[in-house]
């Protein structure tokens, strides 16, 4: 694999480890490459740096990318959360992260409001982050 | 010589022939006719098969095709059409016609059954009040939709709504309600007396979906398939008929053909087409042609056929806004795996703010991918994925459709590099209505805010119409006379959206469908006498 292969290849674990809390299984990955060649070359090779750029020096890409999408900034960042949300859920084993089987609405309550703290605070880390490596 | 050229296969080509048919006439349908892949057999639920297998074929597919929207800054297909099985519905349009717009995505389909093959599925009889401005009445179509409803298989109920969408003795029963759709029923019921004064009815949809069997075609099994599997029995589509007609021999049909014009020799037609593999010419002579490629192919059919650039065309289509709501005590429920993936109830609105009758229709969001709400929902990325798995079994989604005509129309002109150009009109939308609409949701127990309620891209309803309209007595070219024959050109008939002069906000296939037909008994009285 080559240097630019295993840059691809550290983007998608991370990517995916952002979102997931897990380890990118391989056929994800092998789909992310893929896509990657089909899908990436929409963005501008500007856009395409200044991620990279971020990718080098952020650590909580989770945090960046809210903060990208409220911002609309760093638009290869965000597309490929997305891209990595729909290759995930094509896999059996996730599907209990997208889909709700049994009634829990005492947990689905609590679990929104931790999510709304979480956000806010992901929000403001994110936004110090963009201005850091500046992109706010 | 053919009596009778139909060209497409969508839902007004079908129903012409399938009254051809009715009346001893064969003709001859000519069609690109792009088929669906060979689907995977799912046999159970959608749900149940997505955790035992791998869904990257059915949701996505090889090609990606299945991203589509994901590679636009904005959607640029209704999410239905972007799943890869149903990805022949509107394959290589760009290919049989290019087009560039601005402002107003122009849906196209050369697969067979055309659009109707990922339709919704609605079909509602246009009533004096929906017909305003067309040079015929509800009586001109009234034969026909009897004769639909049993060819078709048509389940709904004569409830609240039957003022506005015609009483009907022929409807299946209902298809079974959503949790979240029984809740607003039963918050309707009790309100029913003050709503309905205020101009609000809520009742259920009529949908080209059966709920019983119907000679070889079971009723809908509640899979959860309705997005993803094209073909699906209990959704009827055009090619169901027109594969009937096939095998009885009442119609000889041509596929793989994209017609580029037509031209006359003594009293007959010569329709010009070309082989979409290799770019053969073929011609068919005709005594009669009849135009059902949709109302963007129809009027590109007419202006290359006079290699017309200059004259500028209207195109129509509902503009629509799209409101989610969440049952706040449905929130952390369990996802209701079965519930049907299209409309559940409708809703009418006789707006006093536009003057007009608004229709709405409420949608379940079980069908498409949980990962197409991510990009929606306004949180971090895991915390994103929590609303996506405790919020959705809580939403609806209502589409409400607003009527369209000429005044604030898109237009469509032909350029002389053979592209169409499609330009969106003015359009704006009274802040009053979303307004209106909130507070009526607030009341049946589901909430949103104004910020959440979208604009849906026009031209993405798919209700196009108004390009070659009809007119009491025409006078100049691109309008059809009231039996749907084109201005200057004898004996080429116009049945699709086309001959629509308006749009109310009722989706307009099944008075296409009964229009197609009336036009197709002219037809045969011209070939007798």
């Amino acid at each position: 694999m080559g240097r630019s292969g295993k840059k691809k290849q550290d983007e998608a674990e991370r990517i995916y480890h952002a979102i997931f809390r897990a380890q990118i299984p391989p056929i994800i990955k092998e789909r992310y490459f893929r896509a990657a060649g089909i899908l990436f070359s929409r963005f501008s090779s500007e856009e395409n740096r200044a991620f990279k750029v971020a990718l080098a020096r952020v650590s909580d890409l989770e945090a960046l990318e809210i903060a990208a999408r409220l911002r609309r900034k760093m638009p290869p960042l965000v597309f490929r959360f997305r891209l990595m949300v729909h290759l995930a859920e094509n896999l059996p084993d996730n599907q209990s992260v997208f889909v709700n089987s049994r009634n829990q609405r005492i947990l689905g309550y609590f679990s929104l409001l931790c999510g709304g703290l979480r956000t806010l605070f992901k929000s403001v880390k994110g936004l110090f982050l963009l201005r850091r490596i500046g992109n706010a | 010589m053919h009596d009778v050229l139909i060209v497409g296969s969508g839902v007004s080509g079908v129903a012409a022939a399938l009254r051809f048919a009715d009346k001893g006439v064969r003709p001859c349908l000519v069609d690109v006719g792009l088929t669906p892949p060979s689907v995977p057999d799912i046999r159970d639920n959608f749900y149940s098969f997505r955790e035992n297998n791998d869904s990257f074929a059915v949701m996505i597919g090889e090609n990606f095709a299945g991203l589509i929207n994901l590679r636009e800054k904005e959607p640029s297909v209704p999410a239905k059409l972007a799943s890869p099985l149903m990805h022949f519905v509107t394959g290589r349009a760009q290919e049989f016609s290019p087009l560039e717009t601005d402002g107003f995505a122009v849906i196209q389909s050369f697969g067979q059954g055309g659009l109707a093959s990922a339709w919704g599925a609605g079909l509602y009889r246009y009533d004096d009040k929906d017909l305003e401005r067309f040079p015929i009445g509800s009586r001109d179509l009234a034969p026909y939709y009897d004769r639909l409803t049993q060819e078709i298989g048509i389940s709904g109920e004569n409830d609240d709504l039957t003022p506005f969408f015609g009483k009907d003795e022929l409807l299946q029963r209902p298809l079974r309600l959503s949790a979240n759709a029984a809740k607003i029923m039963r918050k309707y019921a009790k309100k029913k007396k003050a709503l309905n004064t205020e101009g609000i009815f809520i009742g259920r949809p009529r949908l080209a979906v059966l709920t019983e069997d119907k000679e070889d075609r079971m009723a809908c099994d509640y899979k959860n398939l309705e997005f993803w599997q094209p073909g699906l029995s209990y959704i009827y589509s055009p090619s169901l008929t027109l594969n009937r007609l096939i095998r009885d021999q009442k119609l000889s049909y041509e596929a793989g053909l994209l017609v580029k014009s037509w031209s006359r020799q003594d009293s007959r037609i010569i329709v010009r087409a070309e082989r979409v593999e290799n770019g053969e010419c073929v011609d068919f002579p005709c005594r009669k042609l009849v135009l059902a490629a949709g109302a963007v192919g129809s009027a590109r059919l007419a202006l290359q056929t006079k290699k017309d650039c200059k004259t500028k065309l209207t195109l129509l289509d509902n503009p629509a806004l799209q409101f989610p709501f969440v049952f706040p005590g449905r929130i952390g429920a369990k996802l209701e795996k079965g519930a049907f993936g299209l409309t559940q109830l409708n809703l009418v609105y006789d707006s006093k703010k536009t003057g007009s009758l608004l229709q709405g229709s409420l949608l379940e969001v079980t069908s498409p991918s949980r990962a197409e709400f991510f990009s929606h929902f306004p949180w971090a990325a895991r915390d994103n994925l929590r609303l996506i798995r405790y919020v959705l079994p809580a939403l609806v989604v209502l589409q409400l459709f607003f009527p369209a005509d000429a005044s604030r129309a898109a237009t469509l002109w032909l350029k002389e590099d053979g592209k169409l150009q499609v330009r969106a009109g003015q359009d704006r939308f009274d802040p009053g209505i979303k307004k209106d609409i909130l507070k009526l949701f607030r009341r049946l127990g589901a909430f949103s805010t104004s910020s959440l309620v979208v604009e849906v891209p026009r031209g993405q309803s798919l209700h196009y119409a108004g390009t070659l309209p009809m007119k009491e007595d025409p006078k100049e070219s691109y309008t059809c006379n009231p039996e749907g024959e084109l201005y200057g050109e004898p004996d080429v008939f116009v049945v699709d959206g086309s001959v629509f002069p308006a749009l109310s906000a009722k989706n307009l296939s099944f008075a296409l469908m009964a229009n197609a037909m009336r036009t197709a008994d002219c037809i045969v009285r011209r070939l007798r006498y």
